[in-house]
């Protein structure tokens, strides 16, 4: 710890430099060093590093947790799959407040001085409370920047959003060294995948298949981490045009864009009907249209974790089954 | 050739008292103690007394319930900081579990369940059917369909809100249930049946919004919304329940007399000097207020205008002077207790209010059905 | 009270219910509305009652026009009692007589002593003491119509008017209520199917066919063989029974007639 501590100061010092702050340059976690986080149209003040942080969410959970933050977490909640293998040594440190949302009355129960979440929509009068509502009690609201493209500046992707979430929670934790680790390791396979896509030639058209849910399919459409993943990779996702994250779509409207290849997520965690890979594969297959489909027949399937579709800190792993994908079908080389 | 003889008994004087003549004399006494006073049921007084207890013990015990206990030692902290006494103050965020969210959502569960509670008494009064409830009426579907709009939407929003979105659906499926039922008697199953449709139709609508525009963590937000949680109660909604609930009662406890009034039919209760029109429009407005502004701040809850006007009248008797109070008691305390159940019955999860509402409505929904002889 | 109906006409939905009536009924009398099924009988008396607003023509109660009266105002002057009005509740007898005190109780007011005597009094008049505790659906038809008269009483009404009182009582409670309304001193209109009935308890008649009022007067004048036969479409005639009542006899069918 205390040699990370060290390299934190010289991160910390590094931004202070820069402009960002002016109470002079101590290692944050011995005290008044305040630091000032914008996010998602809310500015964050802290005196010092959080000690009681609460993650709303599993994509929360799982940043805070590959930041090493397990010791300063008091709660999580919301779990939508199993925790990934990596973390969950960490993950069984920390109380689960919750299997579901989390409500205003179980948050203020843990006391928390800090809350961390992937989605804004957690913090509403119904679940955690407002954000302004937590404000008033001096409790500060992160939320990823994933989830608010319009107050980040234009043009960065879902990637480049997660790299300003592990930055920020790098410097309200003191955990700027671990950030700067994680924003480096994953820009690294983002590069890699990027060398993919100049070997790609006659870009292919991609559907990716998130859930079916009541016999309809979820796919993904435009501004989400497999529209950012299909650019990077230099291949088309096939539903681009519809501008929303999952639409609920039909199997012919599938069949009638007729992809080149198919990416299908697993969610046999999750664990309802219809989850398992395996399934949609068995349902692509029984389908009497979809089934006759190149893609179908030819199984140029690439199977995917389906919660890594969402943004979260394992989103890079998805980037990565995909190029490989890629290069085994035969699509890149 | 006519007979005027008196009956047996009865003597000139008793017609005396009847006799238009005799309104301007002072108060007579009553021959015989007054009937209506006694006949089994219990005193109104110690009644009246009882419920206000009730409700007061409910609100003060619910208060502790719930997925972090309180104490009444942090209670009172709570409150005294408040009240300006030299207490220790509690911890922020404890505070604002007390004050910003458990309290408001008790106050607003006792608000909502008397509104709804004395909505179902004024409407089986004025429908003259036992069954008549906001819920079963398809208003809190069209309630729903207004909110949804606002909130969905956008239409409205800045100049309706959601309560008042969900009043103008309110009142928009009230209309559509009355022309249904223009033609043809009102028997009860006919305008149950005639509400389902206009529910299933407004909760369609509410569907098709939900579909064409909502993204799925929307939906599932609403859908929770919609089946009912006192969630998100703070001061502001208690505030709007507590002045609709407050000019409701007051409405509907001045129209009493017509409400008795209207258990022999629309002409029986004009011949007793009702004006028929507007107390009727007066009432089914009321009643659309109060249903929307509690669909607006807790969603659609069903059946607690069915089971407790049932259960109050059976303890005090029909007549609204006296069973719209105790109903507006009774709704409070049922709800509070609902209320309370959803929030620790499956602890962490919270169940929306609604699923047990309905879980001790539908039944008796059945039992009533089954007595009347229609099932 | 007087009540005087001027020219009255009532239409529905296009056709004309009731056509040109003219009548008078005096203070104190008994009069009996009399005609076959369907020649507005009842309408006439919702008219009377300021229950309908007549299409044209005027209804006055003691000279006065009630057209533009509000509810409460008839209701002060006058009371209707509906055929068979029936409800679906556990409402008690005295709760029901109690009714006929709304056009006197203020909006926030309970009953006070003298509502609590009037209704003591309509109880026992009606004879319904002993039931006063009874609930509504726990009573028999000739109950009911008691009960009713006794909540029309007590509404202290100058006039009574009541739409076909008798109708699915037993015969002694037909003539106990028939009783009851001679012995008042209101202005009764009652309507009435029983001939035999209207011709022992009434005053006058008033008799209405296809909406006209055709024939006004003693019951005598008014139940002669000729208009039995034309109106009712019998062959009978009015006639002093053994105790000196008038009494109906029928032979049957008149051999021509309406219908």
């Amino acid at each position: 710890m205390p040699q990370r501590a060290r390299a934190g100061l010289v991160f910390a010092l590094a931004l202070v430099a820069a402009g960002c702050a002016d109470s002079g340059g101590q290692d944050r976690s011995g005290s008044n060093g305040a630091v000032t986080v914008a996010s998602c149209g809310r500015d964050l003040s802290f005196d010092r590093a959080p000690e009681r942080a609460v993650a709303l969410d599993q994509g929360a959970t799982e940043m805070l947790l590959e930041l090493g933050l397990e010791d300063r977490m008091v709660g999580t909640a919301h779990l939508v799959t199993d925790i990934a293998p990596r973390y969950r040594e960490a993950y069984e440190q920390v109380p689960v407040l919750s299997p579901d949302i989390l409500t205003g009355e179980q948050l203020r129960e843990a006391t928390p001085d800090v809350t961390v979440a992937s989605f804004a929509a957690l913090y509403s009068r119904d679940r955690a409370g407002t954000r302004e509502e937590l404000a008033e009690l001096g409790l500060p609201s992160y939320v990823s920047a994933v989830d608010c493209p319009e107050d980040n500046e234009a043009g960065l992707t879902p990637f480049d959003r997660l790299f300003v979430d592990y930055e920020n929670l790098g410097r309200i934790f003191g955990v700027e060294d671990r950030a700067a680790e994680l924003i480096a390791e994953q820009r690294q396979v983002v590069e890699e995948a990027e060398e993919t896509r100049e070997t790609v030639t006659d870009p292919p058209t991609v559907v990716w298949l998130y859930s079916v849910f009541n016999g309809l399919p979820y796919v993904a459409g435009n501004g989400g981490i497999p529209s950012d993943i299909s650019q990077r990779l230099g291949v088309v996702n096939a539903f681009d045009d519809v501008d929303e994250q999952w639409p609920e779509v039909t199997w012919e409207e599938i069949a009638e864009r007729d992809p080149d290849l198919l990416v299908i997520g697993d969610l046999s965690e999750r664990g309802a009907p219809g989850d398992s890979a395996e399934e949609k594969l068995t349902m692509l297959r029984d389908h009497p249209v979809v089934s006759r489909l190149d893609a179908v027949r030819e199984t140029r399937i690439i199977e995917v974790p389906g919660i890594e579709m969402d943004p979260s800190v394992r989103s890079v792993n998805t980037l990565r089954l995909v190029a490989e994908g890629l290069r085994d079908l035969g699509y890149a080389g | 050739m006519p007979v005027s003889r008196a009956p047996a008994g009865s003597g000139r004087d008793l017609l005396g008292v009847l006799h238009p003549s005799a309104r301007a004399l002072p108060g007579p006494q009553p021959v015989t103690p007054p009937p209506v006073a006694t006949g089994g049921r219990l005193s109104r007084t110690a009644l009246g007394l009882l419920g206000t207890a009730a409700l007061l013990l409910s609100v003060a015990a619910s208060v502790r319930i719930g997925s972090a206990d309180v104490g009444y030692g942090e209670l009172g902290r709570a409150l005294g900081g408040r009240l300006g006494l030299a207490v220790e103050p509690l911890p922020p965020l404890l505070d604002s579990l007390i004050w910003d969210l458990r309290l408001p959502r008790v106050l607003l569960a006792a608000l909502v369940g008397a509104a709804l509670a004395v909505c179902g008494a004024v409407l089986q009064a004025v429908t003259r059917n036992a069954l008549a409830e906001p819920y079963l009426l398809g208003v809190s579907s069209g309630a729903s369909t207004g909110a949804v709009v606002v909130v969905v939407l956008g239409i409205g929003a800045g100049s309706l809100g959601v309560t008042g979105g969900a009043f103008t659906g309110a009142l928009l499926s009230f209309g559509l249930l009355l022309i249904l039922l223009r033609r043809g008697g009102l028997d009860s199953l006919r305008i149950v049946l005639t509400g389902v449709i206009v529910g299933e139709f407004f909760a369609a609508v509410t569907a098709l919004i939900l579909m064409a525009s909502g993204d799925a963590d929307t939906t599932r937000a609403i859908t929770h919304w919609l089946l009912g949680s006192m969630a998100s109660a703070r001061w502001d909604v208690v505030v709007i329940g507590a002045v609709t609930t407050v000019v409701g009662l007051a409405v509907t406890w001045a129209c009493a007399g017509a409400l008795d009034g209207f258990a022999f039919g629309a002409d029986t209760a004009a011949s007793l000097g009702v004006g028929v029109r507007a107390t009727r429009a007066t009432l089914l407005v009321v009643t659309a207020l109060m249903t929307s502004v509690a669909v607006a701040s807790v969603g659609a809850i069903g059946f607690v205008g069915l089971i407790v006007p049932h259960g109050v009248r059976f303890l005090v008797g029909p007549t609204h002077r006296v069973l719209l109070p105790f109903t507006a008691l009774a709704g409070a305390v049922f709800l509070v207790w609902a209320d309370a159940l959803a929030r620790i019955a499956f602890t962490p999860r919270e169940v929306p209010v609604g699923v047990f509402t309905a879980l001790l409505g539908v039944p008796l929904f059945l039992l009533i059905l089954r007595k009347r002889g229609e099932l | 009270m007087r009540i005087t109906v001027e020219n009255l006409s009532w239409s529905a939905r296009g056709t004309t219910v009731v056509r040109d009536v003219h009548a008078e009924i005096l203070p104190g009398e008994t009069v009996g509305l009399i005609g076959p099924n369907g020649s507005g009988k009842s309408s006439l008396l919702r008219c009377v009652a300021g229950l309908r607003a007549p299409t044209t023509g005027t209804v006055r109660y003691d000279g006065e026009d009630i057209r533009g009266w509000d509810a409460r105002r008839v209701a002060r002057r006058i009371a209707f009692v509906e055929q068979s009005a029936d409800a679906d509740s556990d409402l008690r007898v005295a709760d029901v007589v109690a009714l006929g005190r709304t056009p006197f109780r203020g909006r926030w007011r309970g009953p006070d002593a003298t509502d609590r005597a009037v209704v003591d009094a309509a109880l026992r008049h009606a004879g319904l003491t002993a039931l006063a505790t009874r609930t509504w659906r726990s009573l028999s038809g000739g109950e009911r119509q008691r009960a009713h008269l006794a909540r029309a009483l007590a509404q202290q009404p100058w006039g009574i008017l009541l739409d076909e009182p008798t109708n699915h009582l037993d015969i002694k409670h037909q003539l106990a209520l028939m009783e009851l309304l001679a012995a008042t001193d209101q202005t009764v209109l009652v309507s009435l199917h029983d001939l035999s009935l209207a011709a022992r308890y009434c005053d006058r008649l008033l008799l209405m066919c296809d909406g006209t009022l055709v024939a006004t007067g003693a019951p005598e004048d008014v139940l002669t063989p000729g208009r039995l036969r034309d109106v009712f479409g019998i062959d009978a005639a009015l006639a002093p029974d053994p105790a000196g009542h008038l009494a109906l006899t029928c032979r049957g069918v008149a051999a021509a007639g309406p219908d």
